[in-house]
């Protein structure tokens, strides 16, 4: 079911009557009810797919539940290995199996042996690398003694399959989410009406924003080889801020989903585009993975204790198995190599930890230094999309190969000149709300202690007309696809 | 929670209003307004794109073409009915050709994206009857076209199913296998007639009478390589549908083997700028002959 959807209309305010008003007594009922609500969102898409994440969500329950009670090492590190087999075995089937399949035979063929592989026609269940992340953090997290197995199943199948973040993230931690579920929730004002700001904040992302960007987008990258390099170079600008509306509206959408049910996520992403080194832009996007990843892998790893060369090889691992985790294709992997490349020189000169804080906090000044570090950051990061949006790496070279090319100094040319304009205009209202909120933990946070009632309502109406005269454009979440 | 429901329910309410006095403004616009590019005139042109490219207006006295592309009878008919009592033509002339008959016709506002363009065009005219009846029909597009076009915003323009004449220059392609196959076939099997399509010609015709309007059917010239493709089953549609015409009394010009040099052609089945006037010409001489 799709956040900006009509089903998902009627769905909100009905889940949020019942769960307020029919189960608030029993924080088991309630627990029941998001359980139903979420198995029954997540089977609008596919009913199929529903027995995967129980399976998921059985094992995982189960797996902890022997590992809290385990004494010797040696089992609890077998039934972890068995939790991390099921989870990415899992994964692996459904999202890697044609891709490396694939792949052994282009190399079989290579070397001048004859293969050929069966190509099976696997569908991707929507939101299976979220949730398998999800609930290996889990059992992660119970190995580590970081918190306790729980004993109610309810409160874990709701912590799984949590409707609002189940599909596209963040990728909650156990230790964060799970006692949220475990606890009474009371109904808290503020929260719910900064809930509904963000979640209009992030439909305007996603509807406005986003869905119109992809519309510039698809037509550039669909006649990429009859396009000079400034025209691509404009998709490839496009198409970043495309992918931040969608994916950032998204988790905006299902924080301030959550908020309404008297839940906190985390925050997703803090305005990544304003970021003034490679370092802190990965501190802002995907903060959820990229923080999974830190702790769950490059920690283990041996992290940045081991030498420069450790932590040099720690992090290209981390950037690659990212890349890889967005999707089956070399495409995917480049572009994780590409940031990579990019964390280089960073690590190289030990400024990675720069910038920790947000550009021109407190009011303090923004140099011109800082703003040409944003204007950098963001064009090595619009030229790896390129391969993230790319068919395959072949038509990301050629993209590239024409960006750098005279063909850069044309004027650039389009079939849709007044989108463009539009949309322009859009983004350039999106950066400069953005800009004003970006301590914020989103730019509508707490608008009255800021503006007067007037302008308020006058920019919630303006942002809700907005959403409802673009809603026919409606282009499918780009994340759905990981 | 009672002082957020109320923040909510302000909010909304406000928001209702807005749509409200949206929807009454355009209902009222829709009821009462009239676009200024229709008026009175002796020869009325409806029909779909062999209309709104073949037959220029200019070469009448006094004649309107309000023909629109992909049109089908039913969106005609609902036209005819809007239209006529506002303009009081002596004559209408529609364009009828076997693809207007087809089964093609029947999922017009079901598959994407022609019943967006439907909905968008015919929103002020539609019988939503008759549609719910007569078709399959998208209606969550259908919803959402409604919203955009009667409550988003306050407008007078709800006159979107008013076509207008429009000259195509030179020979785009003479190349019929696109054409046929959408018109004529259906995942690759022949489309059968469609008794749609059949009984709102009938309404026509019935409306026509109403009226005290002279009517006529005009099948406009079509390429050899697209009339030879039309499958066989069609013969038999055309033999049914020139009887039934006949037996109506309503006069059906056939046109579509007239000898037409190809430089008259925009595609295959479509006249471009030079082939509408020399067809128009041809036309008014046979009805003046009738």
């Amino acid at each position: 079911m799709l956040f900006n959807s009509v089903e998902f209309g009627f769905f909100l305010p009905l889940v949020f009557l019942l769960y307020w008003f029919v189960c608030h007594r029993s924080l088991r009922l309630q627990n029941y009810l998001v359980v139903a609500a979420s198995y029954f969102a997540y089977g609008w898409w596919d009913w199929r797919f529903l027995s995967l994440l129980l399976t998921s969500t059985v094992v995982d329950y189960t797996l902890a539940r022997l590992i809290g009670r385990a004494r010797e090492a040696g089992t609890r590190k077998l039934l972890l290995g068995a939790s991390i087999a099921v989870n990415l075995g899992v994964l692996a089937y459904f999202k890697y199996f044609n891709f490396f399949l694939d792949n052994f035979v282009r190399a079989f063929t290579f070397f001048g042996h004859e293969a050929s592989g069966l190509a099976l026609q696997i569908i991707l269940p929507v939101g299976i690398s979220f949730y398998t992340f999800q609930t290996l953090s889990y059992t992660i997290d119970v190995y580590r003694g970081r918190i306790q197995p729980t004993t109610d199943f309810i409160a874990f199948a709701a912590f799984v399959s949590f409707f609002p973040q189940l599909v596209a993230g963040p990728i909650e931690r156990a230790t964060h989410l799970l006692p949220q579920f475990l606890r009474r929730r009371t109904f808290d004002v503020a929260a719910a009406t900064d809930g509904c700001r963000q979640i209009l904040w992030g439909l305007f992302k996603k509807v406005v924003i986003a869905d119109n960007s992809a519309i510039i987008v698809n037509d550039i990258f669909g006649h990429s080889d009859q396009l000079g390099g400034s025209t691509l170079l404009v998709g490839a600008v496009f198409f970043a801020f495309q992918i931040y509306g969608d994916f950032s509206g998204y988790s905006d959408i299902a924080i301030g989903t959550a908020r309404l049910f008297g839940f906190d996520l985390m925050q997703n992403f803090a305005y990544p585009y304003f970021s003034r080194n490679i370092g802190e832009f990965w501190r802002r996007w995907h903060i959820s993975l990229s923080t999974w990843f830190k702790d769950y892998l490059y920690i283990p790893l041996g992290g940045s204790r081991g030498g420069q060369l450790r932590t040099i090889r720690n992090t290209f691992i981390i950037f690659l198995v990212s890349g890889f985790w967005h999707g089956a294709a070399w495409t995917f992997v480049i572009w994780g190599f590409l940031n990579a490349l990019y964390f280089l020189p960073l690590l190289i000169r030990s400024t990675n930890r720069l910038h920790l804080g947000t550009i021109g906090a407190g009011g303090s000044t923004v140099t011109a230094r800082d703003l040409i570090g944003v204007a950098c950051t963001f064009t090595l990061t619009v030229l790896a999309w390129i391969f993230f949006r790319a068919d395959d790496v072949g038509q990301a070279m050629a993209i590239l190969g024409e960006i750098f090319s005279p063909g850069l100094f044309t004027l650039p040319e389009f079939t849709r000149p007044r989108t463009v304009v539009l949309v322009s205009c859009f983004i350039l209202g999106l950066l400069v709300v953005e800009w004003q909120g970006r301590e914020l933990r989103h730019p509508l946070e707490n608008l009255e202690a800021s503006y007067a009632w007037v302008p308020r309502q006058a920019l919630y109406y303006g942002t809700l007309f907005l959403i409802l005269y673009f809603f026919d454009n409606q282009q499918p979440f780009v994340y759905f696809q990981f | 929670m009672h002082t957020f429901i109320r923040k909510v329910g302000v909010f909304g309410a406000v928001a209702l209003l807005y749509f409200t006095f949206c929807f009454c403004y355009n209902l009222y616009s829709v009821s009462y307004g009239k676009d200024s590019r229709v008026d009175r005139s002796s020869v009325l042109i409806v029909g779909d794109s062999h209309a709104r490219y073949g037959i220029d207006p200019a070469r009448f006295s006094s004649a309107d073409n309000v023909a629109q592309s992909s049109e089908p009878l039913a969106a005609t008919f609902w036209k005819l009915e809007k239209l006529l009592p506002m303009v009081r033509p002596q004559t209408v002339i529609a364009t009828l050709a076997m693809h207007n008959v087809s089964g093609y016709n029947d999922v017009n506002f079901l598959e994407s994206p022609r019943q967006s363009v439907h909905f968008r065009r015919l929103h002020s005219i539609l019988n939503y009857r008759e549609l719910a009846s007569n078709f399959s029909v998208d209606y969550k597009n259908l919803s959402r076209t409604l919203f955009e076009e009667m409550v988003l915003l306050p407008s007078t323009h709800h006159h979107a199913y008013i076509g207008t004449f429009e000259n195509k220059y030179g020979t785009r392609t003479l190349d019929p296998g696109v054409t046929i196959a959408k018109h004529f076939y259906d995942h690759g099997q022949v489309s059968h007639e469609s008794p749609t399509m059949f009984s709102y010609l009938d309404s026509i015709i019935n409306l026509c009478a109403e009226y005290d309007v002279q009517l006529y059917f005009v099948r406009t010239p079509e390429h050899e390589n697209y009339r030879s493709r039309i499958p066989a089953y069609f013969a038999g549609v055309e033999r049914k549908l020139t009887n039934k015409l006949a037996q109506r009394s309503v006069p059906y010009l056939n046109f579509s083997s007239i000898d037409l040099p190809e430089s008259n052609y925009y595609d295959v089945d479509h006249l471009n700028a030079r082939g509408a006037t020399v067809f128009t010409d041809t036309l008014l001489a046979r009805i003046h002959s009738i």
